[in-house]
């Protein structure tokens, strides 16, 4: 953020901070310092989405009156089941903040502000609904002000943010084309290729993001979303298959694709317009000319004189340039349909061949585990205060869940890592309790020491940093109508703040914060033990039946192993190299990429399904040898789930080349004899089911070539954080 | 060794023993597995976060004796 900008922001907050307090303490409210807590937090990073954090934090404020009413209803006699109560909300409510994409932090809000209205230590019920309705007020009033300091001094919003951010997309997709075309045309381009992947996707979350800034903040905009919505699936799965073209591509540098593909020119040379003419299509330009529809097809005469898996790999290819055709095409209509205000919504058929059907719906696990780590936590320290009762007493149980929560969501965070940060911030603001406010007498004073703090805590820090400032300020600076200062109070606070991290500490390894690395050899792990039953599926003839069990286990197969390379990705960068001096970080992002061609080539894979059973020739001759093939990748997959880093010995890489030579003459045979009684489309299907299965087993290739080097004995050591 | 319930006073704060036995606790216990893993002796445990929290345990049962004794 620039300077002039960060100060604008800075000052904002820290004078709606001020008048907040001032608010609270002339109409004596209950608890001031939970309309400083609203402010201070949606203020936080992500400024661009103030409204709708505001309005989140509202939602889940009076989500949690309502969740707090509840358990003191069901539990207020009886301390174990209200400790069961509220750490099962906390469960529930650290599932759903992470599971959802647009409303976590609503989830996030319900969660704690539950807990803070039960630890509130009520008498008699009008006691209790007294500090659920304050608590609910004063977020309300806190989101206000902010909200109207932000409309009327300097104001910033994020007026065509979309337009902008979409049409830096459409500007990465075609680069990545162009570059696909350059590796047609003989250039090595392949890490300029894997940067534009990655930024391709950070544009799509990028667009993402301002759908619910803008939109939150236009009306017009908000009623736009469903189609801008529409727009973002279909670049999602055009970016799938614009991986998928960028893996197979590099297996045709022996073919001349413009010859065997004699459409591809023409298509490259259309593509550039299409996408500028998308670009106009979102700038209100009125000369905007269709984009033409391309139907590849091979020249099979010039094909023929390559090898079967070559063919297999300009079948697979082809597949993938109709599909990106089709896309841009479906983009270009959902872009058009949208300036001109239709409410028709193009959806595209080819995404949703992308997205593998499964039978049942599935928790994710992983998002389990951490909820109840959070709700583990929160029993815990609830436990702390029933049995020690230590410094900070009921707050154990509050400030234990918050913290699980926020450590749940981002589990890669180290504790030992904002230990000092915490420490030092909330020393210093215990400083300001204790030599500069008992010298106060006027609000006037206090306000400008409120906003003070914050604007210091706004301007010179940034991101976390900016979270742990505004927390000392609001939890140290204890602000009363009655204003008395005890130094013992607020040094027992410090106290328990550091003890809290130091439980934390101790109990971030039931989610092995402190240890990425076995995370990311677990991961490997489920990785492999997935695609090793997923490969235990395919090819079987139509008559095979499975339990519905084992179906189950399929589909959660199937739905989680394409979710493993990015969980590694996020692992895999918080491990600490120097305790690993022979891993590197380039090593990690390698191992990430060979995964996720890996998940395409299996899904590749997967959806041959419908052509192995439909196929003449294959039940003919072919299914025996090609399962032969499967099952050894099987067993690939089966060692490497038990050690990622096992090597193919070359013996077995050799007798399988032989009898790859064998089956090619095979197949070869096959389709000439089959060439009279079978249609164009099943010699397609073979060569589809060919070309997948050799993109599988060049991905294994290549997974072992790019792991051979990594030392997974250190990884695997033993140690502690 | 006196049984009789009481607090410990740091600077005018009043604290259980256990809560500073358990401060020693961690201390120490951070203090061993650091020195397990610089002298790569962490190798040999099957499972250091839990030997870790039995660090904990051990050392903040050991303070609390020694608090007591004073």
């Amino acid at each position: 953020m620039q300077k002039n900008r960060r100060f604008k922001e800075a000052f904002k907050w820290g004078l709606a901070f001020a008048m907040v307090y001032g608010i609270a303490l002339k109409l004596s409210w209950m608890n001031p310092y939970w309309a400083g807590w609203a402010v201070a937090m949606i203020a936080l990073p992500t400024t661009g989405q103030t409204m709708y954090k505001g309005l989140n934090r509202m939602v889940g404020t009076v989500i949690a009156f309502f969740a707090s009413l509840f358990i003191f209803s069901m539990a207020a006699q009886d301390r174990w089941l209200f400790a069961f109560l509220g750490a099962s909300w906390i469960v529930f409510t650290t599932y759903k903040m992470i599971s959802s994409k647009n409303n976590s932090y609503l989830w996030y809000i319900a969660g704690f502000v539950c807990l803070i209205i039960l630890i509130s230590t009520p008498r008699t019920s009008e006691n209790i609904f007294n500090h659920a309705l304050f608590r609910t007020l004063e977020t309300a009033m806190g989101i206000l002000v902010y909200s109207l300091i932000t409309f009327f001094i300097w104001p910033i919003n994020n007026k065509g943010a979309i337009r902008k951010s979409a049409i830096e997309l459409l500007e990465v997709q075609l680069s990545r084309i162009q570059e696909v075309n350059s590796l047609i045309n003989g250039k090595q381009e392949l890490d300029r290729l894997m940067e534009l992947g990655q930024h391709n996707t950070q544009k799509m979350d990028q667009l993402n993001g301002f759908f619910i800034a803008e939109g939150s903040e236009n009306y017009n905009v908000y009623e736009e979303l469903p189609q801008w919505r529409n727009f973002l699936n279909i670049s999602n799965a055009l970016y799938v298959s614009q991986n998928r073209l960028e893996t197979h591509i590099k297996e045709l540098k022996n073919c001349d694709t413009y010859s065997i593909l004699p459409m591809l020119s023409d298509f490259q040379n259309e593509i550039d317009d299409r996408f500028e003419q998308m670009k106009k299509v979102i700038n209100n330009s009125t000369t905007i000319i269709q984009p033409t529809n391309y139907n590849f097809k091979i020249d099979q005469n010039l094909a023929s004189k390559h090898s079967v898996f070559e063919r297999a790999a300009l079948e697979v290819s082809k597949q993938n340039l109709q599909q990106i055709n089709d896309l841009s095409i479906d983009l270009f209509n959902c872009l058009t349909s949208l300036m001109n205000g239709s409410s028709k919504r193009i959806v595209s058929n080819k995404k949703l061949k992308h997205a593998s059907k499964t039978m049942f719906a599935f928790p994710d696990l992983d998002i389990l585990k951490r909820g109840l780590y959070a709700g583990t936590v929160t029993f815990l320290g609830f436990c702390l205060w029933i049995f020690f009762d230590p410094v900070g007493h009921i707050a154990w149980f509050s400030f234990g869940g918050t913290l699980a929560m926020m450590l749940a969501g981002t589990p890669q965070l180290k504790i030992a890592m904002v230990f000092k940060p915490i420490a030092v911030t909330f020393l210093l603001a215990m400083l300001v309790y204790i030599f500069i406010m008992p010298t106060l007498t006027t609000f006037y004073g206090l306000g400008i020491l409120l906003f003070s703090c914050l604007f210091l805590v706004g301007y010179f820090f940034t991101g976390f940093g900016q979270v742990i400032g505004s927390a000392a300020i609001v939890n140290m600076v204890m602000i009363q109508n009655q204003q008395h200062y005890d130094a013992a109070v607020v040094f027992n606070l410090y106290l328990f703040t550091l003890l809290a991290l130091l439980f934390f500490f101790a109990t971030s390894y039931l989610i092995s914060s402190a240890r990425p690395e076995k995370v990311v050899l677990k991961y490997m792990n489920h990785f492999f033990v997935d695609i090793e039953l997923i490969c235990s599926h395919l090819l079987k003839s139509p008559n095979h039946k499975i339990s519905l069990f084992k179906q189950w286990e399929l589909d959660y197969a199937r739905k989680n192993f394409r979710t493993i390379p990015s969980k590694i990705n996020s692992w895999g960068r918080s491990i600490d190299f120097q305790l690993f001096p022979n891993v590197s970080p380039n090593e990690i992002t390698n191992l990430v990429t060979t995964l996720e061609t890996l998940v395409y080539r299996i899904e590749e894979l997967n959806e041959t399904e419908q052509l192995e059973e439909q196929n003449f020739i294959l039940k003919e001759s072919l299914l025996n040898d090609l399962n032969y093939w499967n099952a050894a990748l099987e067993r690939v997959f089966a060692n490497w789930s038990k050690n990622p880093g096992a090597k193919i010995e070359e013996r077995k890489l050799e007798s399988f080349n032989d009898w790859s030579n064998k089956f090619e003459s095979k197949v070869e045979l096959s389709i000439s004899n089959a060439s009279t009684s079978a249609s164009i489309n099943e010699i397609e299907g073979v060569y589809k089911i060919l070309g997948a299965l050799r993109g599988v087993s060049e991905a294994v290739k290549l997974y072992s070539h790019n792991t051979q080097n990594m030392d997974w004995k250190q990884l695997k050591e033993e140690r502690f954080s | 060794m006196n049984k009789i319930p009481h607090e410990l006073a740091l600077s005018g704060v009043y604290m259980p023993p256990s809560i500073v036995a358990f401060v020693i606790g961690v201390i120490l216990a951070i203090t061993v597995a650091k020195l397990l893993n610089r002298y790569k002796m962490s190798n040999y445990l099957y499972y250091p976060p839990i030997v870790f929290m039995a660090l904990v345990v051990i050392f903040t049962v050991i303070a609390e004796q020694v608090i007591f004794l004073f």
